[in-house]
């Protein structure tokens, strides 16, 4: 009924599901079968350290995915280190966002000032030093075993959540900065400074809010990333340590046997890892296209 | 608007990186011999003179008076001789010395006369010097050489009474040194304590060393013995067990050590390979801190050995290649005791049970820390599975030989437990695994026996070998029944070869040796 | 005591040059002074660009003034509860991820007001109904809004800490037409029932006429002529208020011919009176002499070196 002359940028803040392409299908299958074997698969196979009797049987009626050198059954496995690759994947990226969505938040409100600068310099060293490099130098230096730093012991998983979200904060801090100077725009802003609100809480009460959903869309895209980076790290033996088992750990396992011709064990947790890093990803472009529509419309 | 295509360039990036790198250190790992052009390829018909032996790893301290490991000693084995060395039936006959030792009646002097005529590579004269230089560098208490285990504090001094005679003086009678002496490398008094490069008096000299990786050997022209027919012998570190395997096959070695167990059946069915499995003195040492809880108490440990799935880790991890275990000492080592059965193959948990009952311990639960070898890391896993059944919660710790040593050598660990060659230290004796358990040993932390230490004196003081063996054998079963000292299988020694070459003593690898100077083609 | 003070404000930008020539200073504000009394409205009109939204700006304490100082009741210090902001776009000063409740209730957060809850929800329907707005709008969101009503939004947000006086800057510029009058009856209905003091910021002629008592006409930086704003907007002294009234449609009246030429640059301002570059009464004495505001007969201040002798259509008669 009544027109008015200034477009809002967004009218809803919801997020429409569009038409998804066909890669997207695509990639949501594969995520959601990843999902199904990290997340039901260990409450359906039975143990994964139980023995079987059979030492590398082949996939059969007996065994889905068939049995480890240690006669482990290799669903049950597969499926128990979907989870923990999932989980501690989850975990990098967390402690990842945890880091960086703050420091991206300050940059971005300070846009151009000092904060930002400074900010913006300790980014850009992090993102000098390539993370898979400095992994291995940490490891290589700690240990793969537990590490005591004062009164903190960090086990092997803790050390790798610690490095992938380390490896992950320049990113997201970017993505967090970028969105909230262009947030910062509005008028909202300065108009709660003006009504008293303190800064801090105009940051982390009302700018991110709205700057979540971009840096959410990265953080799932990076979930690929990591579960991909934790099984690299676990396959060369500085990960997730025995009997703990992870994708990368288990194909590290599998490697040897290869030539016993147990092809099943080297092959299953790598395509489980590849679907994973794969589903993710399609599925991530996908958000990532339907929030750039919404905020074109 | 958020650019996410910056960030999808970032990630794309990032993976390829990461998978980059994967792939690069998997190729690394891999190429193991790749860039060895010597050692020859087998071919038909073509006459060996050089061969490749492929290893796990090389140490980086080419010394072998330093440890008695064989990341060394499989390398100096050719290189360096000992005053007495085993014949094919493995009795000690002398080698560098003439003769039998002249013990004093109180036991406490020993004169050896060296054979005369001997040089090293570099053409010196052996003398007594380097006799006494080499045996004063591993009496040395202070010294962090493994040797100190056999001879610092019962060697008060040795001394060249001449050129050709050697006086060792010692703290008290010690009947195994004749075993010692036989194991103990004799090096050049210049070179005791380099560790670049060794020299020796054997069939092969030192050529090259690339630290760690590859070491080259070639024959000694001037050597006092029966020269070799091989003209050299390259040691090349090939880290991964299936190129290994895959470079064996190929003949792109020769020998392989530590072949993993799954892999000896694939092998035995090429007909162009042998494979040995022998009784070696090869242990799956396994320690306890015996002064902290849990394993304070006897019941304790007992209830643990009683839980043990020995038969687990024969089939499952040595794919049937080992035996199991009762106590320390392996059918290789003298004072083993076939006769001997505490424990069954497969686990009793009721006997477990009531024994933790008995020591008031309702839930056990303990760390076991272990090398990060593969076999290791098997026999960990199918160890932590089969006491889980039992209600006993194990922690794997799997660390690297080097901080493994360090915690274990400061009894920083409740359980610890790793691989071990020890013919080359301490020949058929049971020195090397029974030696800790004397309550004085710094490696002991809390085990104290007052029979064993007793007997331990008089096996290591008697110069009688039998009389050694029966003291040997009482402490094995004081041990195993105080399950103090619980492998749970006795490894074989397996080593694989290609039949282009002569077939390997097999005798002699009850000493943990791989001779190679009689190796020739065929 | 005025309700607000402004002596001398002036506010100057560095931009810094890229090109290694020198900064370049933009003097948005240059030398402004005003009062406006309790109870009234002080209206600052211009085109866009001659500083009226730094001044607002630096009204409610966003920026600080180079130089010159502001007393809001009598106090130069920052009371966020005295003086309260009213901008153009709502959609746009409200965040569109809260509700309206939340809008509302936030001041009243911060402030510690209320600190009851049912006294604070009470509060914040009060507020609602202030502005003519029912409930049902607590827990909409911005976008769901019509743009007449979520100005009434930020204006019961304004409200909401008590203030005494509110900086309305370009309020009605973003609504329809037929919307800005029901805007601008609120807004006089509010002063008087609260007794509030507004200075209105705008370049929408008539809707100053309607609200404002005094006016401020302003150029470039600095005020060309103010007063009382009947007798300016029917006698418009200047010439360049002249321009910007005469453009104005009125009934019975065509809009004149828009001003010659573009405003200039605030970063290197004409010599001698800032408008002589496209006014059309200007002489060569123009050009090199800075005419200050000087008063005039009937009260208002004028910043003309011919003030005198142009009297203005009405006036003559």
């Amino acid at each position: 009924m009544v027109m008015t002359r200034v477009l809002p940028r967004s009218r809803t803040s919801r997020l429409r599901v569009p038409r998804m392409s066909a890669l997207t299908w695509s990639g949501l299958v594969l995520l959601l079968l990843f999902l199904l074997l990290a997340v039901v698969g260990p409450l359906v196979a039975g143990t994964s350290t139980a023995r079987t009797g059979d030492t590398l049987a082949a996939p059969g009626a007996a065994h889905l995915f068939g049995t480890d050198h240690l006669q482990r059954d290799l669903f049950a496995r597969t499926a128990e280190g979907a989870r923990v690759s999932l989980l501690v994947a989850v975990a990098g990226v967390g402690f990842g966002l945890v880091v960086a969505v703050p420091a991206g938040l300050v940059a971005g409100y300070f846009g151009g000032r000092w904060p930002d600068d400074l900010i913006m310099r300790i980014l850009e060293a992090l993102q000098a030093l390539p993370l898979f490099v400095f992994a291995l130098f940490v490891i290589g230096v700690t240990g793969t075993g537990d590490s005591q730093i004062g009164p903190v012991t960090l086990t092997s998983t803790t050390k790798v959540v610690l490095l992938l979200g380390v490896g992950f904060i320049p990113y997201f801090a970017r993505v967090t900065r970028s969105a909230t100077l262009v947030e910062v725009q509005e008028d909202y802003v300065d108009a709660l400074r003006v009504v008293g609100v303190p800064r801090w809480r105009i940051i982390a009460g009302e700018i991110l809010v709205n700057v979540l959903p971009p840096v959410l869309v990265q953080a799932f895209l990076w979930i690929g990333v990591a579960i991909f980076a934790e099984s690299a790290l676990s396959f060369l033996g500085l990960g997730i340590q025995p009997p703990q088992p992870s994708l990368g750990n288990i194909l590290g396992d599998a490697t040897g046997y290869m030539l016993l011709g147990a092809w099943w064990y080297s092959i299953i947790p790598g395509l489980v890892i590849l679907v994973a890093t794969i589903g993710f990803n399609l599925v991530g472009d996908g958000l990532g296209d339907a929030l750039d529509a919404d905020n074109r419309r | 608007m958020i650019n996410h295509n910056m960030s999808t360039f970032d990630r794309r990036r990032f993976l390829t990186m990461t998978g980059v790198l994967t792939a690069g250190a998997l190729a690394l790992a891999a190429c193991g011999t790749d860039d060895s052009a010597t050692g020859g390829a087998a071919k038909e018909g073509k006459k060996v003179e050089t061969i490749t032996f492929g290893v796990v790893s090389i140490s980086d301290y080419m010394n072998p008076l330093t440890n008695t490991s064989k990341r060394v000693h499989w390398i100096t084995d050719p290189v360096v001789e000992s005053l007495y060395t085993y014949d094919a039936s493995l009795k000690s006959i002398p080698l560098l010395a003439d003769g039998e030792p002249e013990i004093s009646d109180d036991g406490l002097t020993w004169t050896i006369k060296l054979k005369q005529g001997v040089t090293f590579h570099n053409g010196d004269p052996l003398t007594a010097d380097d006799v006494v230089a080499s045996l004063t560098f591993v009496s040395n208490p202070k010294s962090t050489s493994d040797w100190t285990t056999f001879f610092a504090y019962y060697v008060k001094s040795a001394e060249a009474v001449d050129k050709q005679t050697v006086k060792i003086t010692l703290t008290t009678p010690f009947g195994v040194l004749r075993s010692h002496l036989t194991n103990l490398p004799i090096v050049h008094k210049a070179f005791v304590e380099r560790t670049d490069t060794t020299m020796g008096t054997g069939p092969f000299k030192v050529d090259k060393v690339a630290q760690g990786r590859q070491v080259t050997l070639s024959r000694n022209d001037a050597y006092h013995g029966t020269k070799p027919e091989l003209k050299g012998v390259v040691f090349e570190a090939i880290p991964d067990p299936a190129t290994r395997l895959v470079n064996l096959r190929e003949g792109k070695i020769h020998i392989m050590t530590d072949v993993s167990p799954e892999s000896v059946a694939l092998l035995k069915q090429d007909s162009q390979i042998t494979v040995h499995e022998v009784d070696a003195p090869s242990d799956i040492i396994t320690y306890f801190v015996a002064n902290k809880a849990p394993f304070d108490d006897v019941k304790v440990r007992q209830a643990l050995a009683y839980a043990m799935d020995r038969k687990g880790v024969r089939d499952i991890v040595y794919a049937g290649t080992a035996k199991i275990a009762q106590g320390p000492v392996g059918p290789a080592v003298e004072g083993h005791d076939s006769s001997l059965q505490i424990y069954g193959e497969a686990p009793d948990y009721a006997k477990a049970k009531a024994l933790l009952a008995e020591a008031g311990v309702s839930s056990l639960e303990f760390t076991l820390m272990v090398t990060s070898d593969a076999v290791m890391k098997n026999v960990g896993q199918v160890l932590a599975e089969g006491w889980k059944q039992a209600g006993i919660t194990c922690t794997l710790e799997v660390l690297d030989f080097s901080p493994w040593v360090k915690n274990w050598a400061s009894g920083k660990y409740q359980m610890a437990m790793t691989g071990f060659e020890s013919g080359f230290g301490g020949g058929r004796t049971a020195v090397t695994v029974l030696g800790p358990m004397s309550s004085k040993n710094p490696l002991n932390f809390g085990y104290k026996n007052d029979e064993v230490d007793k007997l331990l004196g008089e096996a290591w003081a008697t110069t009688d070998d039998a009389a050694r063996v029966e003291a040997c054998k009482k402490i094995n079963g004081i041990l195993a029944n105080d399950a103090i000292m619980i492998p749970p299988v006795y490894p074989r020694l397996v080593v694989a070869q290609r039949k282009e070459i002569s077939p390997l003593d097999e005798k002699l690898m009850g000493v943990s040796r791989v001779s190679l100077p009689p190796v020739h083609s065929v | 005591m005025s309700a607000v003070r402004a002596e001398d404000l002036r506010k100057h930008y560095r931009i810094r040059s890229g090109r290694g020539g020198e900064d370049r200073v933009v003097h948005a504000v240059d030398g402004v002074s005003f009062e406006v009394p309790e109870g009234r409205t002080l209206a600052i009109i211009g085109e866009s660009g001659c500083g009226k939204s730094t001044i607002a700006r630096m009204l409610v304490r966003l920026a600080e003034p180079t130089e010159g100082r502001i007393l809001v009741h009598g106090a130069e210090g920052v009371d966020r509860r005295a003086i309260q902001l009213v901008s153009q776009n709502p959609w746009s000063a409200l965040n569109r991820r809260k509700s309206i409740r939340h809008a509302l209730e936030q001041p009243l957060a911060v402030h510690g007001l209320y600190p009851d809850k049912a006294a604070r929800a009470a509060r914040v329907r009060e507020l609602l109904h202030l502005v003519g707005l029912t409930d049902e709008y607590l827990g909409r969101r911005p976008g769901g809004v019509s743009g007449g009503e979520l100005q009434r939004v930020t204006v019961a947000r304004a409200l909401a800490v008590e203030p005494r006086v509110l900086v309305l800057d370009e309020p009605t510029a973003s609504l329809d037409v037929s919307v800005k009058a029901l805007l601008v009856n609120l807004l006089l209905d509010l002063k008087r029932r609260l007794g509030l003091s507004y200075v209105l910021i705008t370049h929408e002629i008539d809707i100053a006429r309607h609200l404002a008592d005094e006016v401020a006409v302003m150029y470039l930086g600095r005020f060309v002529e103010t007063g009382d704003a009947e007798r300016i907007f029917s006698a418009p002294r200047h010439p360049y208020t002249r321009a910007l009234l005469a453009a104005v449609p009125g009934p019975g009246r065509e809009p004149a011919a828009p001003l010659q030429g573009e405003v200039p640059s605030a970063v290197a301002p004409p010599s001698g009176c800032r408008f002589h570059t496209r006014c059309p009464m200007a002489v060569d004495a123009c050009a090199r002499t800075e005419p200050a505001l000087e008063p005039d007969q009937d009260g208002r201040l004028v910043a003309c070196l011919r003030a005198d002798e142009l009297l203005s259509p009405a006036e003559t008669v």
